[in-house]
């Protein structure tokens, strides 16, 4: 009987313990996916543009390509789900001359991150954006944007309308069409790009997601004019 | 319940299978088995025989009665067999003759049932006759081949070789195939109601001596044998199968010790008073030669013990004997059939057919199908005996029938497949992989197929369960735990800005933040089950708001780990000199790239700091929604993160500017410029000496020193304006060529007085000054808060200036205690910057003494300007008051600091004028002058309280708004003052501050006790320390620095 008991306590400690554990939640198995019903993604994408100079891409540390300002997008398909360390540095024959992006960004399975920028001698002087991901648990709910900039208190223009200044919050953005984004501030150069997939499938991928937006805009220079 | 049924039932209980269990031995061993729980197959002929027996065992539901034909439903329907009894024990006659094919269906059998008990695994247990092997191992020749009588010379066999072969048969099964098996030879069963072979010579004796006739026996009467009673022998088999080591073992089960059959007669006739003399009859042979013969190795060596005595065995036999005869009036033909044993020796010979078929094991039932059950051979059924020796014939050919029947069956089953449905085949292979499994797991054993599959169910429902709701839930607490003291730890290590570490914190706060989302996720249909989807909604926000918010975090922290390893590494290489250089630097440091690193982060921090700010406010209103015990998780220690993220625009302007200051592109000039506040000046103190710094590449790389008296001498060439300051508060009149160097005391405006003091000290050194700082001794006494050591004294903030007065004892001179401050400054710079320094303990002395005014700072660099505009932002007030005082610059060094008491009312009127009504009580010891400025355009300006010798109205010609009263020492030092500040323009249109400034000079004590009234009602007093009043707020208290007193009027 007390042998009984001890086992079964035994049992008990180690279904807890392995509950504690669980790990089964670090395995990325999908049974599913293994016999064909599921055919989600399992990985996700990087979309760099350059809009300046040839950038060199780097996950994690590792180079994974370059990006020339005359190519469109520079597609990397097969980043695993969770963070990963990108940087982006600007080809030069000298070290240090152009600043170098460094972020470390969430990645969702099938879903694109992207970043477009124009690296300049310093941060400042430098233009971009960059766009990624992270789950809201809120499935099937259209995606939430969240913008912050650097500078802060930028003017927002979302579609040719004013919608507030930097930082901004929880926008509702709806994924049935693209959306033109613009950025303005006094002193700095106006940014403007297109925001979401061309695509509707794309766009859809969106769902249960909020979507982070890192603005950085370029400082216009002093104008110095010549005393008479 | 069907007999397959009853098997598959089986399973739940240890089963035996009996076979030829059908006597007395058998149905006690039954017996016992079921006793104990067991499920018993008893395999016999299945006769009428086992009738008798019933009411032993009929009681008891687990038990199967089989004849040997049921041996093939056993192999096919039985699940569980844990013991097989054999036995083979019986031995009558060993001249007893079988045939070939009796001998090879016996031996047919036993290898099925060997087979069987192979499949189980079970323990098999085989009894045999002592009388047998004693027999065979004494070479008894029973060689009926050769019979003088016997026509036919070929070999036949006999009981004996039945029971060898069985032996050996058994033993092969164990060797080869590995079962646990033991052999049990038993000897002659004595007892109450046992089979009685009345041709045996034991038999014969207690017949004749229960018949009053002389005891016959055959030869000396030297032959032995070995007697055991029933019961005693039921349990020796039930030992012998169960008890442990006896695999492979051969046991006697018999009482010790043989027993002559002399020796049986003496017995009789002790224990049967009828019994008369022996006789000898020399001419019986038919008993064996006597050999020696050694048993194997008795039972009693494991245990067992036999609990019934020779003589009360033989007495019971003797008795039951007795009591069957005197039933039939003591014919012994009329003896109850039951108990007449087969007394037919002879057999009829064999007839050359017979032979044959013997020969191919061709059995003469075999011809015919359908006579499955064996037909008793014609017997002479003249007489009562006749009769019952062919009734007894009959059933030993029935039990042998039968087992050729069964053999036939077990044949078949071998042979031929019969159709099954596909039902059949699945139930039959899927019973078929079970059994395999079983052998593999022993826990399967005790299972029906049935069992197997409810319990395979119920696990598969348990880990479902386990995995969807235990687990989920199990992990959730742990991610949250984790992330609760992560969050703990973040905290921790932000509070003592150790960046890395905060960093690693996140790390893996960030990733138990996710894995907590994610089990919320796995629990969502509970939220739905219950009606709290917007509970989860919420949770769920939360949980991805912290994340951002950390993640702001992340990026300060990342951004901040070059600073903390800067911070780490930094030694200022200070010396300080014994000579009047005071202090020189030797070390040759670079932190070059710690400062770039810095200054790439700017943006990283920048980021981290909107991010930050921007989530800070969703997270508290997320965080109040929450469930309290998460709530009470995550608020604590986030209420102390967020308690500091005020100060992050300040840590993000110093830490970019940080490289620059430090020397990144190029060297930097920074002027300590010390004062000695004892000797009080509108300065804030007497001008001691300065340390001139020189940072390159975030070190210091060089510092010079100096006492400003060898400046005493110089006349310095200063700006209007510094005279005019100096005018404003100085009694005698001033000129740009009276003006000496100490002049620059009486100048109370900070950043006249820097510019001039710079302007000086540049002109000296020859380089441009980027930053100046004014440090006064009440400063150099907390930044030694933490202890220095000079001269071998140990200095802190509490004697610091103690030691400095009681040092100087007796050598009072300027020099003298300018020398000392400046070596204590030495002491102060190289014990405080030296060493790695700890950033939150300086911060915070630092911090002390900016915010009491006791360090000043200035600087004319853009840069440097832009810089302290961010860090510590200085407001004009309009309506400021300037108070001070002018201590006497003879030898007599003061040793005390000054102070003012400031009192009286102010009212502010609806059109922004202020009446004031004010005393002031200058600590006038040694002083020549006190003086009173108002920054504010004034009118009705009048003094009290004081001869009007002693009081001078000063204006500043080119500042019509500064006006000042100069107050010359009178007997108590106590004056009175009023006058109306003209209104100024109001700051918003709806309502606006009223402001105003008391500024007494640095290093002194200002108490006030302020009582301000205002012609509005709705007031607000944003000060701290207000104590309301009727239409007004009442201020009192003391400070070192200026203070400022802001209301808002609605």
């Amino acid at each position: 009987m007390i042998k009984k008991i001890r086992n079964l306590f035994l049992l008990f400690l180690l279904l807890l313990l392995l509950g504690f554990w669980s790990p089964w939640n670090d395995w990325d198995i999908n049974l599913l996916q293994l016999i064909g019903i599921d055919t989600q993604p399992k990985l996700a994408t990087l979309k760099v543009k350059s809009l300046a100079g040839n950038i060199d891409i780097f996950i994690d540390e590792q180079n994974m390509g370059s990006v020339t300002a005359d190519d469109e997008f520079a597609e990397i398909t097969t980043i695993s789900k969770g963070e990963h360390l990108i940087q982006l540095k600007r080809l030069t024959e000298k070290e240090g001359i152009y600043y170098e992006l460094s972020r470390k960004l969430n990645f969702e399975p099938g879903v694109e991150v992207v970043i477009a920028y124009d690296l300049g001698p310093s941060e400042e002087f430098s233009e971009g954006h960059i766009l990624y991901t992270a789950p809201n648990f809120n499935k099937d709910s259209a995606p939430d944007l969240n913008i912050i900039s650097e500078p802060d208190d930028v003017a927002v223009f979302l579609d040719d309308s004013q919608i507030g200044t930097t930082p901004l919050k929880e926008l509702e953005l709806d994924i049935s069409k693209q959306h033109k984004i613009r950025f303005e501030k006094q002193g700095y150069d106006t940014l403007e790009f297109i925001l979401l997939p061309e695509s509707q499938e794309a766009r859809d991928k969106l769902k249960g997601l909020s979507l982070q937006l890192e603005v950085n805009l370029f400082l216009q220079p002093m104008k110095l004019i010549k005393a008479n | 319940m069907s007999t397959a049924a009853s098997l598959k039932n089986a399973v739940k209980y240890p089963t035996s299978i009996i076979v030829r269990g059908q006597d007395l031995l058998g149905i006690e061993l039954a017996k016992s088995l079921l006793e104990q729980g067991g499920f018993v197959i008893l395999i016999d002929q299945g006769s009428a025989e086992i009738e008798k027996y019933l009411p032993l065992i009929d009681a008891y539901n687990n038990l199967i009665l089989m004849d040997y034909s049921g041996l093939s439903v056993l192999q096919s329907d039985l699940r569980r067999l844990d013991y097989v009894f054999y036995l083979n024990h019986h031995f009558t006659d060993q001249s007893q003759k079988v045939s070939t094919q009796e001998f090879l269906q016996a031996s047919n059998y036993l290898d099925a049932v060997l087979d069987l008990t192979a499949k189980f695994d079970a323990k098999f247990l085989l009894s045999t006759s002592i009388k047998a092997h004693q027999s065979i191992v004494a070479s008894k020749v029973i060689d009926l081949n050769y019979e003088l009588q016997t026509a036919e010379k070929y070999s036949v066999y006999s009981e004996l070789e039945i029971q060898r072969y069985s032996e050996s048969l058994v033993r092969e099964y164990q060797e080869k195939v590995g079962i646990n098996t033991r052999i049990v030879r038993l000897g002659t069963l004595l007892g109450r109601g046992m089979e009685i072979d009345l041709d045996s010579v034991p038999i014969r004796l207690i017949i004749q001596a229960l018949q009053g006739q002389r005891l016959v026996i055959p030869g000396d009467g030297l032959e032995s044998d070995y007697y055991i009673h029933y019961l005693d022998a039921a349990y020796g088999i039930i030992k012998a199968q169960f008890a442990p080591n006896t695999k492979g073992q051969i046991y006697t089960l018999a009482n010790e010790g043989e027993v002559t059959l002399l020796g049986f007669a003496y017995k009789l006739i002790e224990l049967v008073s009828e019994a008369k003399e022996i006789y000898f009859d020399p001419d019986d042979h038919s008993l064996p030669p006597i050999k020696l013969y050694k048993p194997a190795i008795n039972l009693t060596s494991i245990g067992w013990a036999p609990r019934i005595s020779f003589e009360r065995a033989l007495s019971q036999t003797a008795d039951f004997l007795k009591s069957k005869l005197s039933e039939v009036d003591w014919k012994v033909d009329q003896l109850d059939k039951t108990l007449i044993p087969i007394a037919d020796k002879k057999e009829q010979p064999k007839s050359i057919k017979d032979k044959v078929l013997d020969f191919f094991f061709i059995s003469n039932e075999k011809d015919d199908p359908e006579r499955k059950v064996p037909q008793a051979a014609p017997v002479n059924t003249e007489g009562a005996l006749a009769r019952l020796i062919a009734e007894r014939k009959n059933q030993e050919k029935a039990r042998k029938g039968s087992i050729i029947l069964a053999n036939n069956k077990l044949r078949e089953a071998l042979q031929k497949k019969p159709e099954r449905t596909p039902l059949q085949r699945l139930d039959r292979w899927l019973n078929d992989l079970f059994y395999r499994l079983k052998q593999k797991l022993n826990v399967l054993k005790n299972m029906t197929l049935t069992d197997f599959a409810f319990w395979s169910l119920g696990i598969i429902a348990f880990v479902t369960i386990y995995l969807i709701l235990v687990a989920p839930i199990l992990r959730l607490s742990r991610s949250l735990y984790f992330s609760y003291s992560d969050l703990n730890s973040l905290q921790s290590n932000l509070e003592q800005l150790k960046y890395n570490e905060a960093n690693l914190n996140i790390t893996s706060l960030k990733v138990n933040l996710r894995d907590a989302q994610d089990r919320f996720s796995d629990l969502e249909y509970l939220f739905t089950i219950s009606g709290n989807d917007k509970s989860y909604s919420k949770l769920q926000t939360f949980m991805m708001q912290l994340q951002q918010y950390i993640t702001g975090y992340e990026n300060i922290t990342k951004a901040l780990i070059p600073l903390q390893e800067l911070s780490n590494s930094y030694n200022s290489g200070f010396v300080p000199r014994l000579d009047g250089m005071y202090m020189s630097v030797e070390l040759n440091n670079n932190y070059n790239t710690q400062l770039n690193q810095m200054y790439a982060n700017r943006s990283l921090l920048g980021v981290g700091i909107a991010a930050v700010e921007s989530n800070k406010d969703q997270v508290l209103s997320y965080l109040a929604d929450l469930p309290e015990f998460i709530k009470s998780l995550y608020e604590p220690s986030l209420n102390k993160i967020m308690a500091s993220d005020d100060n992050l625009g300040l840590l993000q302007n110093t830490f970019e500017y940080l490289p620059l200051l430090s020397g990144k592109e190029k060297a930097r000039y920074y002027l300590l410029i010390i004062q000695d506040e004892q000797r009080f000046t509108p300065s804030g103190g007497s001008l001691v000496g300065y340390y001139l710094i020189k940072m390159q590449s975030g070190a210091i790389v060089d510092i010079s020193a100096k006492d400003f008296n060898e400046f005493k001498n110089i006349s310095p060439d200063l700006s209007d304006i510094a005279l005019k300051q100096i005018s404003l508060v100085n009694k005698d009149l001033v000129s740009a060529t009276s003006v000496d160097f100490f002049d620059l005391d009486l100048i109370y405006d900070k950043e006249i007085w820097f510019k001039e003091v710079e302007e000086v000290v540049e002109l000296n050194e020859g380089v441009a000054v980027d930053m100046s700082i004014a440090l006064n001794l009440q400063t150099l006494a907390t930044l030694s808060s933490q202890g220095i050591v000079y001269k071998q004294a140990q200095i802190n903030e509490s004697n610091f200036i103690e030691y400095l007065n009681d040092s100087l004892q007796g050598k009072d001179s300027s020099e003298a205690r300018n020398d000392l401050i400046l070596r204590l400054t030495a002491a102060v710079l190289e014990q405080k910057f030296n060493q790695p320094f700890k950033q939150q303990e300086l911060g915070d002395d630092l911090s002390n003494v900016i915010s009491d005014d006791q360090l000043r700072i200035f600087s004319s660099e853009p840069l440097f300007i832009k810089f302290l505009s961010l860090v510590h932002p200085g407001k004009k007030v309009e309506d400021t008051l300037h108070l001070g005082m002018v201590s006497s610059r003879d030898e007599n060094i003061l040793t005390r600091m000054p102070e003012i008491t400031l009192a009286g009312k102010i009212t502010v009127n609806e059109d922004g004028s202020s009446d004031k009504e004010l005393s002031l009580n200058y600590d006038g010891q040694d002083i020549i002058s006190s003086y009173f400025c108002s920054a504010t355009p004034v009118k009705n300006w009048s003094v009290t309280g004081t001869e009007l010798e002693n009081y001078s109205q000063v204006f500043d010609l080119n500042d019509l708004a500064t006006i000042c009263a100069i107050l010359l020492p009178d007997d108590d030092f106590k004056y009175g003052l009023s006058y109306q500040a003209l209104p100024f323009e109001k700051a918003l249109e709806s309502g606006y501050n009223y402001e105003i400034e008391v500024d007494p000079l640095p290093g002194a004590l200002l108490n006030y006790d302020l009582e301000f009234k205002f012609a509005s009602s709705k007031v607000e007093a944003l000060s701290e320390g207000a104590i309301s009043q009727s239409n007004g707020y009442l201020y009192k208290g003391s400070s070192y620095g200026p203070i400022h007193f802001s209301f808002k009027i609605k």
